[in-house]
């Protein structure tokens, strides 16, 4: 595999070596009966990671309220299970994998759900409807809703597996290694998953045949 | 020839651009074709204003009140100890199998197992075989008082039934206890 120069990246986006540390101090703390500590530290690991976690949730879900709930699902289960945190492993990999199984059952109760009951289903209006408009760069930022809506809608009829690992890649700008650790497949698989996703997603991405 | 087979498929050309990398042949088309070079990064572009368009949209539902309020609602949830929560086994991955009793504890469960149930079933035909080993000499008489004259036929299986019987109860065989246990011998059959 050759390298290329990376583009488009988020400028600072990745939290990783401070929340693990303060995953170990959260751990420590509960381990030592420090309760009321080891929950204000947990707050700081929560606002290092909320944001992170609300994007891949608000992909997977669609809309606001049902990211916000899947998210912080995601985190009480994160903090019931600190104990058996292990510093020697990837915290950003077990989160992931925390809050990818949390959207996941959202997304089953939510078609356990009759119709009309609860939970919006037009992912693509939900998007549209939360981008702000009418700033200065409103030209860019309506490239930026129609291009996001459109993906959006496209990545919601994806197989699971696909739209997983599309996900993980493109919003939460995982590389094939991690997501391989989250969600227990090889870096090889992702990378198959990821190509058919993309071929799925072509006329999105705007074919030129 | 077809422009798919002369340029790099999008799904490629995305491929190499979410993950940075390329294999051998797609990195050598990029490094000598323009057009392909060009395609790969409009690509890049409406991935980038795509996920620029999620973070917007995540923005303006999440402002930085709604993100404090969320995380106050963690810790509470958290004070009121958070429910029961499903149990995630870390790390998951190509090791990450059921977990089973070592294979010679198996082993040694099935053979105790095995025992138990010839020592039950030999326990339970002891009573049978000693009165089997009594009556061997008269099997005839059992058979025949009130019973139709037997035929010659009847004769020879009776003689036949009355050696296998025999053998089955003065030989010990343990291994053949257990069928013999299963199997009905004659002397049952009235």
């Amino acid at each position: 595999m050759t390298r290329l120069p990376p583009r488009g990246k988020r400028a600072s986006f990745e939290p990783a070596p401070e929340a693990a540390a303060v995953a170990a101090e959260v751990k420590a703390l509960l381990d030592a009966g420090h309760r009321d500590e080891a929950a204000e530290r947990f707050g700081r690991l929560v606002g290092a990671w909320q944001r992170r976690a609300l994007r891949v949730a608000f992909q997977y879900l669609g809309n606001a309220a049902d990211a916000d709930d899947a998210v912080q699902d995601a985190f009480v289960k994160l903090y019931a299970h600190m104990t058996t945190y292990r510093a020697d492993l990837s915290f950003d990999a077990w989160f992931t994998r925390i809050l990818v199984n949390t959207c996941l059952d959202h997304l089953k109760a939510r078609r356990r759900l009759p119709a009309g009951s609860g939970g919006r289903h037009d992912a693509a209006w939900d998007v549209a409807e939360a981008l702000p408009s009418g700033e200065p760069s409103a030209e860019r930022r309506l490239a930026a809703r129609e291009r996001w809506s459109a993906l959006s809608a496209a990545v919601g009829q994806l197989p699971e597996r696909q739209r997983e690992v599309f996900v993980l890649t493109h919003l939460d700008e995982q590389p094939p290694q991690a997501i391989a650790q989250v969600l227990g497949m090889s870096p090889a698989t992702v990378r198959v998953h990821l190509f058919r996703a993309l071929r799925r997603l072509r006329s999105v991405l705007g074919d030129r045949s | 020839m077809t422009w798919f087979n002369r340029h790099l498929d999008p799904a490629a050309l995305g491929l190499a651009v979410l993950t940075n990398t390329a294999d051998p042949r797609t990195a050598a088309h990029l490094a000598s074709c323009a057009r392909c070079r060009r395609e790969s990064d409009r690509i890049a572009l409406v991935l980038a204003d795509a996920r620029a368009g999620a973070d917007a949209a995540v923005d303006a539902a999440f402002g930085a009140a709604d993100l404090e309020r969320q995380r106050q609602a963690v810790l509470q949830r958290i004070a009121r100890n958070g429910g029961a929560a499903r149990v995630l086994r870390f790390p998951h991955g190509p090791d990450d199998r059921p977990v089973t009793p070592p294979r010679s504890d198996a082993r040694w469960l099935v053979a105790a197992a095995a025992a138990g149930l010839l020592l039950g079933v030999a326990a339970g035909q002891l009573p049978h075989l000693v009165n089997a080993a009594r009556t061997t000499p008269g099997v005839a008489r059992a058979v025949a008082p009130g019973a139709p004259s037997p035929a010659t036929d009847w004769r020879l299986d009776d003689s036949l039934l009355r050696e296998v019987d025999a053998a089955l109860t003065s030989v010990t065989r343990p291994e053949l206890e257990a069928l013999d246990a299963l199997t009905p011998v004659h002397y049952e059959i009235r």
